[in-house]
């Protein structure tokens, strides 16, 4: 296992992706991390006096309308990004993963039945069915996690199903079906392991469509309720200061935008070097 | 009580053109600790054969006739039942070393599988019992640890591996389907020789599945010549090879090249069989050979031939069996 760690990161490292992607990842983790020991003011604190002040000594952004400082909830905003887009991969490979493995080795009808049902609930753009379900059991980080999270179990169910398929064909299945094994054993033990690339990298990119619908979700204020940080909220408060503090925006909105775009580099690069037959650049 | 007996086997899969016949009505035992080989060409139905008794075929085939393991008939087993069978009552050695191990599990993992499964062993014993498989395979411990994968082992050392998978729980019967098509011929006969000394010290009996006649005489005391789905000839391997009696199987005999026969010296050209496999969707009435056979005249057209005896034990297919002596 650890070999393998070696050998994969030494062949990321010649990847642009891998690297660019990898050490903004790597910033965001940490500044979320950095939220547990240490912020710059607690963001709870309400300062009306120092309201929108520009970028100075004491607050190194600046401050927002009511005078938080704006580096402390970019913070506990990455903090709080990252749990809910954890929370909703974790509901999404726990239910679409043994979904996809069981529709992968029956086949059939219960493959009909799973793998329709994904399709039903993919034909929902997940956004809008994200505000429905938020709608209907109200606002909160708890429920987004729930709503973002159903929209992961189609997408991993679907990743998981395809690649599975692919393994059932190969020899080693069916000697281990010839040493007694039965199907869910070879799902769990030989088909599960040779998925976990695709799943890694699946992942990586459902982590950055996650921090996406939190913002979008707390930018309409059926996400993450103050007084905790979120960089959606953060956007939506700076819209009526647009004109005069317009950094109010710039700052979650760049935070979101990085984010994303090292996600999506990272999961590229990971690709690359994880699927031999896709790696381009050595 | 044999210890395996097949009855009047069929096998029909579904396809979109109909069901096909691929298996028509087949019959063979094998006692304890006999050897048989199933020789034919590709799509003859050798490993269909070997799958339906592992009862591991598509899910879309049906079977009729039955299949007696020790006198039970497995066709009535449930997939639980089946599954208490595979590996250890039953093993499999597979043509292609090169695909039939999972390549992120160590071959130690893999070899104890079946000993987990159907033996339920401590992990220590399972480590000692793993050590003495690979011994026995001629992978000796000291240099083939029991954590290397399978990338790292060549050819001829994954089929050992395969093969010590297949017998770690010293099963009744051991199939091999074409075990040494995928490797060279000096790691070939190696690997024959291990199979039929490993088959012989643990008492296994040995369905030995081939396109190669050699591979049949080095190892079998029994053999049968499949045709599209049916029995040519069936008996002692040392009878059928001397008086082989089916045009098929002559033709067979005749097509394996002779040292010095090459046309560069001069001499004529390699024998073959004309025409080819019948298409198993056509219905042929009469002997299924008809279309390709020397000796074909009116009665092979109108008639399928029955079973009839050469010598005790030694039967064959055909209105006009060619006698020598």
């Amino acid at each position: 296992m650890y070999e393998r760690f070696v050998e994969v990161f030494s062949h990321g490292m010649k990847n642009r992706n891998f690297v660019a992607g990898g050490i903004i990842t790597i910033a965001f983790f940490g500044l979320a991390l950095l939220s547990y020991v240490w912020s710059p003011h607690p963001i709870e604190n309400i300062n009306i006096s120092d309201k929108l002040l520009s970028p100075n000594a004491k607050y190194l952004l600046g401050t927002d309308h009511f005078g938080r400082d704006i580096l402390s909830m970019l913070i506990m905003g990455a903090k709080n990004s990252i749990i809910v887009a954890f929370v909703a991969i974790g509901i999404g490979l726990g239910i679409g993963v043994p979904l996809g493995l069981v529709a992968a080795s029956q086949r059939g009808w219960t493959d009909e039945f799973i793998m329709r049902f994904n399709d039903f609930t993919l034909a929902f753009p997940s956004l809008i069915s994200a505000i429905m379900i938020t709608a209907i059991m109200g606002p909160g980080a708890v429920n987004s996690i729930i709503a973002i999270g159903i929209f992961n179990i189609p997408v991993f169910a679907r990743v998981v199903r395809g690649a599975a398929l692919n393994i059932w064909k190969k020899e080693f299945i069916l000697a281990a079906l010839s040493s007694g094994k039965s199907k869910t054993r070879i799902s769990i033990e030989h088909v599960l392991p040779n998925t976990s690339s695709v799943l890694i990298v699946q992942a990586t990119i459902q982590f950055a469509i996650g921090i996406l619908a939190e913002a979008g979700l707390s930018y309409l204020g059926l996400g993450t309720q103050p007084p905790a940080a979120s960089w959606g909220k953060m956007l939506n408060e700076a819209q009526t200061f647009l004109h005069f503090a317009p950094q109010l925006a710039i700052y979650p909105g760049m935070a979101i935008a990085l984010t994303v775009l090292g996600l999506n580099l990272f999961g590229d690069g990971l690709r690359d070097v994880l699927d031999p037959k896709l790696r381009r650049n050595r | 009580m044999k210890l395996l007996e097949i009855k009047n086997l069929y096998v029909t899969i579904d396809t979109l053109d109909g069901p096909l016949q691929i298996i028509k009505g087949i019959d063979f035992s094998i006692e304890k600790g006999e050897r048989l080989g199933i020789v034919g060409e590709s799509g003859c139905g050798k490993s269909i054969t070997s799958l339906a008794i592992m009862a591991l075929l598509p899910h879309k085939s049906k079977v009729t006739g039955q299949i007696l393991l020790n006198g039970e008939d497995i066709n009535l087993f449930n997939e639980e039942q089946m599954c208490r069978i595979r590996g250890n009552k039953i093993g499999m050695i597979f043509q292609e070393p090169m695909t039939a191990l999972n390549p992120v599990k160590t071959i130690g993992a893999q070899i104890a599988e079946s000993l987990i499964l159907h033996r339920n062993m401590k992990k220590r014993q399972r480590i000692y019992e793993v050590e003495q498989l690979l011994e026995s395979v001629d992978l000796p411990v000291e240099r083939f640890g029991l954590n290397l994968y399978p990338h790292q082992l060549s050819g001829g050392q994954r089929q050992r591996v395969m093969i010590a998978m297949a017998i770690a729980c010293k099963p009744d019967i051991l199939i091999a389907d074409e075990p040494t098509t995928a490797l060279d011929v000096t790691v070939q006969k190696q690997i024959l020789e291990l199979i039929k000394e490993l088959a012989m010290k643990f008492g296994m009996s040995l369905i030995m599945i081939s396109h190669d006649l050699g591979v049949i005489a080095q190892t079998t005391q029994k053999v049968m010549i499949m045709y599209a789905g049916e029995v040519m000839e069936q008996g002692e391997t040392s009878k059928v090879f001397k008086h082989m009696s089916h045009p098929y199987t002559q033709g067979l005999f005749a097509a394996i090249p002779k040292p010095g026969s090459s046309r560069l010296e001069g001499k004529k050209r390699l024998s073959t069989i004309p025409g080819s496999v019948p298409d198993p969707t056509s219905t042929l009435q009469g002997c299924i050979f008809e279309p390709r056979c020397r000796f074909s005249d009116d009665i092979c057209l109108k008639s399928e031939p029955e079973k009839s005896d050469i010598s005790p034990g030694h039967h064959v297919r055909c209105f006009h069996p060619v006698v020598k002596d």
